[in-house]
């Protein structure tokens, strides 16, 4: 933790702070990169998502309050980043972001940065049906491989409440997958 | 049909890939993209450039100021009789107008141009030789 607000200070002072901040994304930008690809799936989405969110870490960053960790405020931003700009593409398109998100699966076969056979596709398909908060846990836990407890500070849920939640999406994505 | 269970399938990876070298550019990209926060340097250049707008603002101020006076001062001034001229032949203002605008103050001031006293009318019809040119009339 010590390290950690030493590390913010770098980010902070004008003269450590380009080399904080390539320290910053080298570490981030693969984990938060992934977590934003799991709830926008496209690609290019994902790219303009994961500059918006470091411009918004680096923009913020002073009123960072070292509460929660950095690590779990970044992935928060990331969340909120994300699923904003999904409900905004839905708008755009003037559809709803469940047939927005339908449309993006059927096309995942033909995403040039997709190489996913025909399981894959079935098992995004029903995290697709799941309520959103289920699919961030689903995606979280399962593809992310991340931690009940960085789940919760992440997501501000208790641990008994997301593991609940993440045995009912299993369920559900497992009879999905059965009957289909 | 066979009941699918996640815990016994092998890890189901979510296929999504990534552009080569993908991120070793968009650390690149965002490092170019971040805000700089370096105190901003105002060159001489700059400066000088205010210097010349303030310049060309009191040039301005200067040129506009005798046109203003020219114009002004050569407005015309408009003489009583001009004006009581132009508003008894042209004006459309008719008497009852003019009758409604008067209130009771105006009525009484214009009262006290006739108030003349019976002696005064008196000396006047006496000493006026035209009187019967008047009366005649």
């Amino acid at each position: 933790m010590q390290e950690e607000k030493e590390f913010i200070q770098e980010l902070l002072n004008p003269k450590t702070q380009n080399q904080a901040f390539e320290k910053l994304l080298k570490e981030y930008q693969k984990p938060l990169y992934n977590h934003i690809r799991n709830i926008v799936i496209d690609h290019d989405d994902a790219d303009d998502v994961l500059q918006n969110t470091f411009v918004k870490v680096f923009q913020y960053l002073n009123r960072f309050k070292g509460e929660s960790k950095l690590f779990s405020w970044m992935y928060r931003i990331a969340t909120n980043e994300a699923l904003t700009f999904l409900s905004q593409k839905a708008k755009k398109n003037g559809v709803s972001s469940e047939t927005l998100q339908n449309k993006t699966i059927d096309n995942l076969k033909a995403d040039v940065y997709f190489d996913g056979n025909e399981i894959q596709i079935k098992l995004q398909k029903a995290i697709v049906l799941l309520p959103e908060k289920q699919q961030l846990i689903f995606k979280m836990k399962y593809f992310e491989e991340l931690k009940y407890e960085e789940i919760s500070e992440i997501l501000g849920t208790s641990v008994g409440a997301l593991k609940a939640s993440y045995h009912h999406a299993v369920k559900k994505i497992e009879a999905f997958v059965t009957t289909n | 049909m066979k009941t699918f269970k996640l815990e016994n399938e092998p890890k189901i990876k979510t296929g999504f890939t990534t552009p080569e070298n993908y991120f070793d550019d968009f650390s690149a990209k965002m490092m170019q993209q971040l805000p700089k926060k370096e105190p901003k340097l105002i060159s001489l250049f700059a400066r000088k450039k205010t210097w010349m707008y303030a310049a060309a603002a009191v040039v301005v101020l200067a040129l506009t100021i005798p046109v203003y006076n020219y114009f002004y001062s050569n407005s015309p001034e408009i003489d009583d009789v001009t004006l009581e001229n132009y508003i008894t032949y042209h004006s459309t203002v008719s008497d009852e107008d003019l009758v409604n605008l008067l209130d009771e103050k105006d009525i009484q001031k214009m009262s006290v141009d006739f108030n003349i006293e019976d002696k005064t009318i008196e000396n006047e019809l006496s000493t006026n030789n035209n009187l019967e040119q008047y009366i005649l009339n």
